[in-house]
């Protein structure tokens, strides 16, 4: 094969390849692949937020028994003496007369959070 | 040089959480991917989701390319891995070309070429080159579309320069004895 042929070969075969463009990335491609990325970087926050929350609660139950053992609470060991306890909420005691506030605290404290996570967190 | 500083200014906006930087990286290289990608891959969808499967798995993995090859011959190994692996999820055989010379000689005398005869050259040409093993359809694509040079192509494709030599030298040489046997002349090459 000369030098002529040679070309004339890669001519042919690279007019070949370069023919089959059926296939075609949408215009929109870019954006949607950087949207798709952006949307899984949230998803990877939330699932980080999730995980925060789950130890967070593991934690606290942890540290909830801990206080438990050490307070002598044996109720929920079989076949061991339970000691009386009474555990001291008498700093609370003072809210008995004001259920109604109680109620409308723990309801705003909902309505915010729900707030911050439906409006606040996906306009930012 | 030029293209490698360029990319180094890209990768760093990207790494640095610039989403327009990694808009004009794709603009910059969906040409690429999609040939390379439409070249493996028949199904129409299968392509448009393995062309963002690339890209994704470009973003994800950026942090770790080191300058080591241009930032295109990287991105090109990324979707030649995916396309293979997608390949080899539906089960589509990756065959080498036959090595025997009867076997070599059934590929070249393929019954299709009288009901070709109507079609130019470029069509028929191309249907050859789908015939041909996925391995030799990626280096042919990736040597005269692309215009990657051997060592590129053997950076993409994970094989030797030697192999991919020999894979280019076979794969022409087959299309060039089908396509006499189709022109009935040696004419035009």
């Amino acid at each position: 094969m000369d030098m002529n042929d040679k070309d004339r070969f890669e001519e042919i075969v690279s007019s070949a390849l370069e023919k089959q463009t059926e296939f075609e990335l949408s215009p929109d491609f870019a954006d949607r692949v950087v949207s798709m990325i952006q949307q899984k970087a949230v998803q990877k926050e939330t699932q980080r937020d999730r995980w925060w929350l789950i130890s967070g609660i593991a934690s606290m139950i942890g540290a909830l028994v801990y206080v438990f053992t050490k307070i002598e609470l044996k109720s929920l060991i079989p076949n061991v003496e339970i000691a009386p306890i009474s555990p001291g909420v008498g700093v609370f005691t003072f809210l008995s007369g004001y259920s109604g506030l109680v109620i409308f605290g723990i309801a705003f404290v909902i309505a915010l959070n729900f707030l911050d996570k439906r409006i606040l967190r996906r306009h930012q | 040089m030029n293209e490698m500083v360029d990319d180094r200014v890209l990768v760093s906006r990207v790494l640095g959480g610039d989403m327009q930087a990694f808009h004009a990286l794709i603009k910059t290289h969906e040409r690429l991917v999609s040939h390379m990608v439409g070249r493996l891959i028949k199904h129409d969808e299968d392509r448009e989701e393995l062309c963002q499967d690339v890209f994704m798995k470009v973003h994800e993995k950026l942090g770790e390319f080191a300058f080591q090859s241009k930032l295109s011959t990287w991105i090109a190994t990324i979707a030649y891995r995916l396309a293979i692996n997608h390949l080899r999820k539906k089960r589509v055989e990756i065959t080498d070309l036959p090595e025997t010379e009867s076997a070599m000689a059934a590929f070249v005398s393929d019954e299709r070429t009288d009901e070709l005869a109507e079609q130019d050259i470029d069509d028929y040409v191309l249907k050859l080159i789908d015939a041909l093993p996925v391995h030799y359809k990626m280096v042919l694509t990736l040597y005269h579309m692309e215009q990657k040079n051997y060592t590129e192509i053997g950076e993409i494709t994970g094989m030797p320069e030697g192999t991919v030599k020999n894979y280019l030298f076979r794969a022409r040489q087959l299309l060039k004895d089908k396509a006499k046997k189709y022109l009935g002349n040696e004419e035009w090459i």
